[in-house]
């Protein structure tokens, strides 16, 4: 059974679309008289397009204007993410920092301290300058750092996701 | 719809304090909003609330629109991107293309053609890009540039949507026809 190439299927499409023009237009039309397959598929083809040609605008209801003008000075809600997915992250952000709370409360930090000496490092020491600073860090110090951050977190969410959205309808 | 040069001076006067010229705007244009609206949302009273939001987002960003491109294409593109968004808010069922053609023309589906059911039907099981493609480039008053313009992508990604789009319609009624014509 004879087939129909790629070339000939673009080809098809772009004489539909009214793209063929010249030399191109009248080589597919003998491409076209000569090939059954080539016919059948623009057959194929051609109701899909003359359907899909009848698209028509539609009109929106008589009010639609009116309803325009009315609420041009109307504020805008800005979008918002979920409320659903927000309360999620909230839920996920606070029980990071109970967990962390609680650690840090039965003592599981206390024992991590150590000291930073930017002196061991090899690259400072090349230019070394006389008082490079030496650090206590506190593991205990650390999660209380990151509890505090997830608290603020935790607000930001709370903010965004609840808080404004809520306040944004009932002042609009 | 308007000539550059009306668009312009109404642009100018809206600019300049006089609310009301809007009105001419929404009136010129409400036709082309609403229908892309319809297309995205594939339901009336949706695509219509999207329709007005969009006019309302265009008419309080008029002072960023910087006139390269023009009113008419920017305008299209915050209704289309409003229409999107609505779509992922609300999770729009879609309602059956069938369906919303019926309520277009108010015609008898008896009276339609079979041919034209079972494209409707196919035209629904298409992929969401390909079918909006399609549908935007068969509104005829829109160049193919206009839609890219619309919807963000290039033109030639939008003319092979267009064409996988409508060789997919043509197998999927040949195939129907032929089930039809085996079960008479």
């Amino acid at each position: 059974m004879e087939k129909i190439t790629e070339a000939q299927e673009a080809n098809l499409q772009r004489y539909l679309d009214g793209e063929l023009e010249g030399p191109g237009l009248q080589q597919f039309k003998e491409e076209l008289s000569a090939s059954a397959a080539l016919q059948r598929r623009l057959e194929m083809i051609r109701p899909v397009h003359e359907m899909l040609g009848k698209n028509k605008l539609q009109s929106p209801s008589a009010q639609f204007v009116d309803r325009v003008m009315r609420n041009l000075s109307r504020q805008y809600l800005k979008p918002y993410p979920s409320p659903k997915n927000g309360l999620m992250l909230l839920a996920g952000v606070m029980v990071a920092s109970g967990l962390l709370a609680v650690l840090l409360s039965a003592g599981t930090f206390d024992q991590i301290t150590g000291i930073v000496t930017l002196k061991q490092v090899d690259i400072l020491n090349k230019y070394q300058t006389p008082g490079i600073p030496t650090f206590n860090v506190s593991g205990k110090l650390i999660m209380k750092i990151l509890i505090g951050v997830n608290l603020v977190l935790a607000f930001i969410v709370l903010d965004r996701t609840v808080l404004r959205p809520f306040f944004d309808r009932r002042h609009a | 719809m308007l000539s550059l040069q009306e668009e312009n001076t109404l642009i100018d006067q809206i600019l300049g304090g006089k609310q009301e010229a809007y009105a001419r705007v929404v009136e010129a244009y409400k036709s082309y909003a609403y229908t892309i609206a319809l297309k995205v949302l594939s339901n009336r009273p949706e695509a219509e609330e999207a329709a007005q939001d969009g006019f309302i987002k265009a008419y309080q960003h008029l002072k960023s629109f910087n006139r390269k491109a023009r009113f008419s294409t920017w305008l299209y593109r915050i209704i289309f991107n409003t229409a999107i968004s609505y779509k992922r808010k609300h999770k729009t069922v879609l309602e059956s293309l069938e369906h919303h053609d019926r309520g277009s023309d108010q015609q008898d589906p008896l009276e339609r053609n079979d041919k034209e059911v079972f494209i409707a039907r196919a035209l629904a099981q298409l992929n969401e890009a390909d079918r909006l493609a399609i549908q935007l480039f068969y509104i005829r008053e829109f160049s193919l540039e206009e839609v890219s313009e619309m919807t963000g992508q290039r033109v030639n990604t939008l003319k092979v949507r267009v064409h996988r789009a409508r060789q997919r319609l043509a197998d999927e009624l040949t195939r129907t026809l032929k089930a039809e014509a085996l079960s008479l």
